[in-house]
């Protein structure tokens, strides 16, 4: 059987409390997810939805004290039986991070080029002077034409969306075959949004790589993804092709996130879903999003709706054919 | 008939230079000038660095412009130095709530201090008052007795808003004030603005990077380019038939259904 690249299975992750006497604390609910070679995924979820927490689960790089439960198997194998030399070679070969805040994950006292021929090198993946070129060729494939002067430059003398193009170069450097991208472009502004995810989409395309692009902003996921995941309080609640996902939802929530958009094209009183987003520890029994839903029956609250197939997607809801579908918008 | 409630003419602000090798300063507005009717909207957007910020604070008297003219009620407001308006005049709401609240005061506190210093209501009037200003922001008299710490940030950003409301101002700008809050909870914020403003004679200026928002709040709008105006008028006219290329730009880097990202949007953003 042919294995996925990235299989997340029935993964759930508790955290200790932050405070001594706390006990653990769930933010991850039985979440599983794959990853194929050569395909985008996004991942969707507002704020303590664990969109972030799942990337650290499949780093490992959970938090200290944190308890993980299910496998997480790259190629097949799963990473929770690899040794530490299995680990770091596994962090620094086959999958790589690019992250929202490129200043905080540069060292600003690091010139450009020392900073991305360093992993590689450490890794003893390449010499340094194999490194530089390699480096210098795929700074001038994300579109950074004066690549040499790049090079020699401190990270403050890059404007936000160029450092992020830099932190791409970073991610491709010991071609890996997974990207894990989390909100890489959030912090920017929106023209120089659509030219990064129009650079991280064309290498991702060009180079066949798998790519879990995690984002709160669902029209973003749809744009450059192929197949969406929508997460709330620490669990899935739909996952499917963006077609499907976008043009049907079958989850209430999925449906109320698109709704409470607001539009370019028309102004209108905004669906708004009630109520705050809940963590996965602040959810009793029952559906996570029961108390927010406009569909909620005493089912929901007594029993925690699993995953199943409807309508040519996977939906965690009770009442998946009574979701209103948002108005189309315009393209 | 409309009557402006504020008038700024030829706003310039320089930063003076960091360092010793630029020596003019760095131009942040540039000869901006507008008018805002009395009980309108009006939405200021831009990128980084556009300078829709700075021009929001100099109105606000929290920074000093280098030249130009403002007008709040038919008086001629001194921009030359920081000044506060008012809190019955002007009030501001900022993107990040927990920067705005003293972290050890209790919201209803907070609100409380305005009421003290700009009303003669007695405690008892005020209590009632502090009541009213939460419940017209959707949360309840118990959320009065909470710190900031122990509101969810939608919550926050709704005390934020009540308190900005406490002495009646005339004009309330708000600065990216639903940028932060979760798409499910921004809805909601957006929702309550719309009802105040239905409600109340309040004037608006929303500054925001997010065109969806400013079309959904503005009736008027900016469209900001480093320091300038590039482009003004009605919301739905700019936002649906742009003139300038640069708001096309903007509209076109939005992702949408059937968007495909494209390079060679960026213009400015890719630095030196």
């Amino acid at each position: 059987m042919k294995h996925a690249l990235l299989e997340i299975d029935g993964l759930s992750v508790d955290l200790l409390g932050r405070q001594r006497g706390d006990g653990l604390r769930r933010v991850i609910h039985d979440v599983s997810l794959t990853v194929a070679s050569g395909e985008s995924v996004g991942l969707v979820g507002e704020s303590g939805s664990g969109k972030s927490m799942t990337t650290k689960a499949v780093m490992g790089l959970l938090p200290r004290g944190a308890r993980a439960n299910g496998a997480l198997r790259y190629h097949g194998q799963d990473i929770s039986g690899y040794n530490r030399k299995e680990l770091s070679a596994y962090r620094a070969k086959q999958i790589a991070m690019i992250y929202q805040d490129p200043r905080a994950h540069t060292n600003p006292l690091v010139k450009i080029g020392d900073f991305l021929i360093e992993g590689v090198v450490a890794a003893k993946l390449m010499s340094r002077a194999d490194a530089r070129e390699r480096a210098h060729d795929l700074l001038q494939s994300v579109g950074i034409t004066d690549a040499g002067r790049r090079m020699v430059q401190y990270p403050h003398e890059l404007s936000g969306g160029l450092l992020q193009r830099v932190m791409i170069v970073m991610a491709l450097m010991s071609s890996p075959s997974l990207i894990l991208a989390d909100e890489p472009t959030t912090a920017l502004d929106v023209t120089v949004q659509s030219e990064v995810v129009a650079i991280l989409a064309e290498q991702i395309r060009d180079r066949s790589l798998g790519m879990l692009f995690i984002t709160h902003d669902l029209d973003l996921a749809a744009a450059i993804s192929d197949s969406l995941a929508v997460m709330y309080a620490g669990a899935i609640v739909e996952n499917g092709s963006v077609k499907a996902i976008y043009d049907s939802p079958r989850h209430p929530y999925t449906a109320g996130l698109l709704a409470s958009r607001p539009s370019l094209h028309e102004v209108k009183r905004l669906q708004a879903i009630p109520g705050r987003p809940l963590s996965a520890f602040e959810v009793a029994g029952g559906c996570a999003f029961a108390s927010r839903c406009p569909l909620a029956s005493q089912r929901c609250l007594d029993e925690r709706p699993v995953m199943r197939e409807v309508d040519g997607r996977e939906v965690a809801c009770h009442h998946p054919q009574n979701v209103e579908l948002p108005t189309r918008r315009p393209a | 008939m409309s009557e402006n409630i504020l008038e700024l003419r030829n706003l310039r602000k320089v930063f003076a230079a960091r360092s010793a090798g630029m020596s003019a300063g760095i131009v942040a507005v540039d000869d901006v000038s507008f008018d805002v009717v009395r009980g309108s909207s009006l939405g200021i957007v831009g990128e980084s660095g556009s300078g829709k910020t700075t021009t929001a604070r100099i109105i606000a008297g929290l920074e000093t412009a280098a030249a130009g003219t403002l007008d709040i009620g038919g008086e001629s407001v001194d921009m030359s130095r920081r000044f506060n308006r008012g809190p019955s005049t002007l009030q501001m709401v900022f993107q990040d709530p927990f920067g705005s609240f003293d972290p050890r005061q209790r919201i209803g506190a907070a609100i409380d201090e305005l009421l003290r210093i700009g009303t003669r209501l007695d405690r008892t009037a005020r209590r009632a008052r502090v009541a009213d200003l939460l419940e017209q922001v959707g949360l309840n008299a118990s959320h009065a007795e909470e710190l900031p710490r122990n509101l969810s940030g939608g919550q926050r950003q709704r005390a934020a808003i009540a308190r900005a409301l406490a002495l009646r101002p005339r004009i309330l700008i708000l600065d990216e004030a639903v940028s932060a809050l979760d798409v499910s909870v921004q809805a909601q914020v957006l929702n309550l603005l719309a009802d105040i403003r239905r409600d109340t004679e309040i004037t608006y200026l929303f500054v925001s990077h997010d065109l969806a928002v400013i079309r959904q709040i503005s009736d008027r709008c900016i469209v900001m380019q480093a320091g300038r105006i590039v482009e003004q008028g009605t919301t739905a006219e700019v936002l649906t038939d742009p003139q300038e290329e640069y708001t096309k730009r903007l509209l076109d880097a939005v992702p949408r259904p059937g968007w495909k990202p494209g390079r060679g949007l960026a213009h400015n953003g890719s630095g030196t």
